[in-house]
């Protein structure tokens, strides 16, 4: 598992609510761009077929890469983005992240395509390569995984007071939120760490291979 | 990744949840998420569980590959469960995620993706549904490519362990099937839009009912009923 899959009837209503409308603001903005720009229909659909099969190669730990970075470093933030929800909608009909909660998904994912395009194409683009993508890539997973720290702080505290609820207690909401909070992270930070450290590495080895058979081909500029 | 798995059942396995119209099974989907994410009663979660589990038995759906999809929601369930530290709305969190798992696993694995798709993407814009059209036939072609770079890659490196030299060469195998993909994807896309795709060519979507799609009705009633007095 590459990120944090959200499964349903963790979070509060109002915050998977919220996560749909974002997600489908956003996705109706990039399908209006790509409505434009056709040609890079198959690109999209190519990146997000290649996230879905990126799945089953085995790298011998108990992780995939999703390459939702790299996606947005080579298709552009948006369509890095909408790549990234046509995955998260078929992982989620495999039960791999819940339904209700494919909007927050995609935006877990997509904030890595959306952070990673734009700092590239920020830092210069494909002039210096690996270490523009290097950049680009740790800030994107690094803003991923704080957003997933974020959620989960929003979910301990709907949880916390279910759980105050259920023993018709008076407790302290937000001593029972840090507690949640600390337990959380001890237990998310050693896989982010293994997965930011595999994620970089495979993107910057894919970035330098395609640059080393295929020279000049992240200056198409199909992503700008 | 088990989609082909998935996509071969859903289209090759006969069952009556394969008679029910996807617009039932999907309204059945919805209901049954209603239920159990507005439920805390951990009674009826484990019930709702079994009753699904029941109805995976009467269409006969391979268990082996069923049950392990819903192995993931669990695991990440259990991270906030674990984090709580409360055992009765940790359970009540593993339940809904294992449950509506179940539920999304067993809909997808008795309809044809074909449906789904058409379904998923009748209220959005157009090239939506193209896209994920295109995307889904992709990822059997590369699939199968890739199948094959790995087979070779086996063969050549035998059975190895984590190491940096393996990331390396997976890596090489990502690289390398994206650009196959990529050069794969325009040929692929011409040929589509040759046969009509974007250019007045609808997704068939089937908005009608069956008479099975009562079996759906009546298994939503029960949940409903369950869900009630629990």
């Amino acid at each position: 598992m590459s990120h944090m899959h959200m499964s349903d009837g963790v979070l509060p209503w109002w915050l998977w609510v919220g996560g749909l409308v974002c997600s489908l603001l956003l996705t109706l903005w990039a399908l209006a761009r790509l409505r434009n720009q056709r040609r890079l229909l198959p690109g999209v659909a190519i990146m997000a077929a290649v996230g879905l099969a990126a799945m089953n190669i085995p790298l011998g730990l108990p992780i995939h890469v999703n390459l939702a970075a790299l996606a947005g470093i080579i298709l552009g933030p948006l369509n890095g983005f909408l790549a990234m929800l046509i995955v998260n909608i078929f992982t989620a009909l495999l039960g791999h992240g819940g339904l209700t909660v494919l909007g927050i998904n995609s935006l877990l994912v997509g904030s890595e395509a959306l952070v990673a395009g734009l700092l590239f194409y920020g830092l210069g683009g494909a002039r210096r390569l690996l270490p523009n993508v290097a950049v680009a890539v740790l800030v994107a997973l690094m803003v991923s995984s704080l957003l997933v720290v974020a959620v989960a702080g929003v979910a301990g505290v709907e949880l916390g007071t279910l759980s105050a609820h259920e023993h018709e207690d008076d407790v302290d909401n937000g001593k029972h939120e840090s507690n949640f909070l600390k337990t959380f992270i001890i237990f998310f930070a050693p896989l982010v760490a293994v997965w930011v450290a595999v994620e970089l590495t495979v993107s910057m080895l894919v970035a330098g291979y395609i640059n080393k058979v295929r020279g000049g081909w992240f200056l198409r500029g199909d992503g700008s | 990744m088990n989609l082909a798995t998935m996509d071969n059942l859903a289209v090759n396995h006969r069952c009556w949840l394969q008679r029910c119209s996807p617009l039932a099974k999907a309204l059945f989907v919805l209901g049954a998420l209603a239920f159990l994410l507005t439920t805390r009663s951990l009674t009826f979660l484990v019930g709702l569980m079994i009753f699904m589990v029941g109805l995976a038995l009467t269409n006969r759906l391979a268990l082996g590959v069923f049950l392990p999809l819903v192995l993931v929601p669990v695991f990440f369930a259990s991270v906030f469960a674990i984090s709580l530290r409360d055992w009765s709305v940790g359970l009540l969190v593993l339940g809904r995620a294992a449950t509506a798992a179940l539920t999304v696993v067993m809909v997808f694995m008795t309809t044809a993706p074909v449906r789904i798709l058409g379904l998923i993407s009748a209220p959005m814009p157009e090239v939506f549904g193209e896209l994920m059209y295109f995307t889904y036939r992709s990822f059997f072609l590369l699939l199968e490519s890739l199948n094959n770079t790995l087979a070779a890659l086996r063969l050549r490196r035998g059975k190895e362990r984590f190491s940096l030299s393996r990331v390396r060469a997976m890596a090489q195998v990502y690289g390398m099937t994206l650009v196959r993909a990529w050069d794969m994807a325009g040929r692929q896309y011409d040929l589509l839009r040759l046969r009509g795709l974007g250019q007045g060519l609808r997704i068939s979507r089937d908005w009608h009912l069956r008479t099975w799609d009562l079996t759906l009705l009546a298994a939503l009633i029960c949940i409903g009923v369950g869900w009630y007095y629990a």
